[in-house]
């Protein structure tokens, strides 16, 4: 995996002060939010920034809805990637029926039926697996691979 | 027995959280003032001889899909919610004001938009109600003329999952704000970097061009995207603006001199804006702003107005295709809402 990050453009970073109709002012976000699909998710942007301490970390092999997505988003910019951060995981807001179904597609068989969590989990390792050319067989209940032997 | 009461109708909206889920309570309420949902069925059949006159046939359904164009007055946080919808993204933030607001902002994405669940109901004593579940808008058309004030978004919906009954209206208020009125932007129609006060209409379409395609069942399959396109038409007053205009785009300049030909190139690109900003009843600025801006347009060379012997007023017709150009967003538009309806989620 070559994770691909992205920050608030500076225009769109810090705070602003708002002045309200009662006459007091507010500090507040230069970038309220903005929520948008990927594929076929959602992706909150102010709170994904907020999760990942100003930065969205994504893995370019398991998500390349999303990169093309934030490529185009006007409010950010690519940046370099924090030092221990992890990656937005594309299935972990998935409906279970939906993760079942790209496993399925991918050809993976499913051990001890995986719950939701454990299952996106798997699909996400699965994928960067397989970009790095191993050969996933299954995921287990809690959400660790199996993986086919390989050929000596 | 009292007939429906076509004239009592309402229509509500709210994003899915997934396609197949539906939107229970939708928090959004339209002003619809044209255009409404159906369900067309899409029937085959197959003819064969039984020996008799009319022979006989097999028939079957080929497709079951719902689609609308309602007609929605252009309230601002209703069309932003809308065009939030079909693009599947927004920038949102703050207007330090006063009065403070918040600025949505629409660019080309690069998906589709997202699902949401329209409810429709029509009548009084005997009513309506169906609920379109799974639907994409495809294609947005903005409007606005001397003629018919009231800002106008028409979003083409496809409804994946149409027509399922319900029983009690959702709780959702029509909105408080005005409509965006096409007098809101005197001043600021602009084509070409030229402001046009002679302008008596625009229509602003934006077309992703999804299709349902269909596999083994009479719902969609899924939707694949054609050619999307953004166009746009405006109708101008044929006055020395106008006729400048016209000689730009026939002859590639302004004012031809003598001998001059129609040009045999293609010319510059054009461009077009406006700024509608909408004011209260003692003439102060609401904060609610609603703003387009298309850097890069092919204009097509318009027929030049003819003669009436009954006189009036002449108008040309201006037809042109957005263009991209390099570093510049295909378009922008800018929704300005009242400060509490920040990024929606829902």
């Amino acid at each position: 995996m070559a994770p691909i990050s992205y920050a608030l453009r500076a225009e769109f970073d810090g705070t602003v002060t708002q002045e309200l109709d009662d006459g007091t002012s507010v500090e507040v976000p230069a970038f309220t939010g903005g929520l948008i699909t990927a594929g076929d998710r959602d992706v909150d942007i102010r709170v994904e920034l907020d999760a990942g301490d100003g930065t969205i970390v994504v893995d370019d092999t398991a998500d390349p809805a999303l990169i093309l997505a934030l490529d185009n988003y006007p409010a950010l910019k690519r940046t370099g990637t924090p030092e221990g951060s992890e990656p937005i995981n594309p299935y972990a807001n998935q409906p279970i029926a939906n993760l079942r179904e790209r496993a399925t597609a991918l050809g993976l068989e499913l051990y001890g039926s995986p719950k939701k969590a454990e299952l996106a989990a798997g699909l996400l390792a699965a994928d960067q697996a397989t970009a790095s050319g191993d050969q996933v067989a299954g995921i287990q209940a809690d959400g660790t691979l199996i993986f086919n032997p390989t050929e000596e | 027995m009292p007939l429906l009461e076509p004239n009592f109708y309402a229509l509500w909206a709210g994003k899915q959280t997934a396609k197949g889920t539906p939107q229970a309570t939708p928090i959004h309420r339209m002003v619809q003032v044209a255009g409404d949902f159906n369900m067309p069925r899409d029937d085959g059949q197959e003819n064969w001889s039984d020996l008799t006159k009319y022979g006989n046939r097999t028939d079957w359904i080929n497709s079951l899909l719902g689609n609308g164009e309602p007609g929605i007055e252009a309230t601002p946080s209703e069309l932003a919610f809308l065009l939030w919808i079909f693009h599947g993204a927004e920038t949102v933030t703050p207007i330090t004001g006063p009065p403070a607001a918040q600025k949505h902002t629409f660019t080309p994405a690069v998906g589709r938009g997202h699902y949401a669940t329209f409810y429709s109901r029509v009548g009084q004593s005997v009513v309506r109600r169906q609920q379109h579940n799974d639907c994409l808008i495809t294609r947005v058309q903005v409007e606005g003329s001397t003629a018919n004030k009231a800002v106008r978004v028409t979003p083409r919906i496809l409804s994946l999952d149409p027509g399922v009954i319900f029983t009690s209206d959702p709780t959702q208020a029509l909105p408080t704000d005005k409509s965006f009125l096409y007098t809101d932007g005197v001043g600021t129609f602009t084509i070409d970097s030229v402001v046009f006060a002679g302008q008596s209409q625009f229509q602003f379409t934006i077309d992703d061009a999804w299709e349902p395609v269909f596999g083994d069942d009479i719902v969609p399959f899924d939707l694949v995207q054609g050619s999307p396109l953004v166009s746009l038409g405006v109708t101008v007053y044929f006055d020395a603006t106008g006729l400048a205009e016209y000689n730009k785009l026939v002859y590639g300049t302004a004012s031809p001199t003598v001998g001059t030909k129609p040009i045999k190139r293609i010319p510059a690109l054009g461009s077009y804006s406006f700024d509608l900003v909408q004011k209260d009843s003692a003439g102060a600025t609401t904060g609610r702003e609603f703003k387009l801006t298309i850097p890069g347009v092919k204009w097509a060379v318009p027929d030049a107005p003819g003669p009436n012997p009954d006189g009036g007023a002449t108008e040309v017709a201006l037809a042109g295709e957005m263009r991209p150009l390099v570093g510049q967003q295909p378009y922008t538009i800018d929704v300005y809402t009242d400060n509490a309806t920040v990024a929606f989620t829902t």
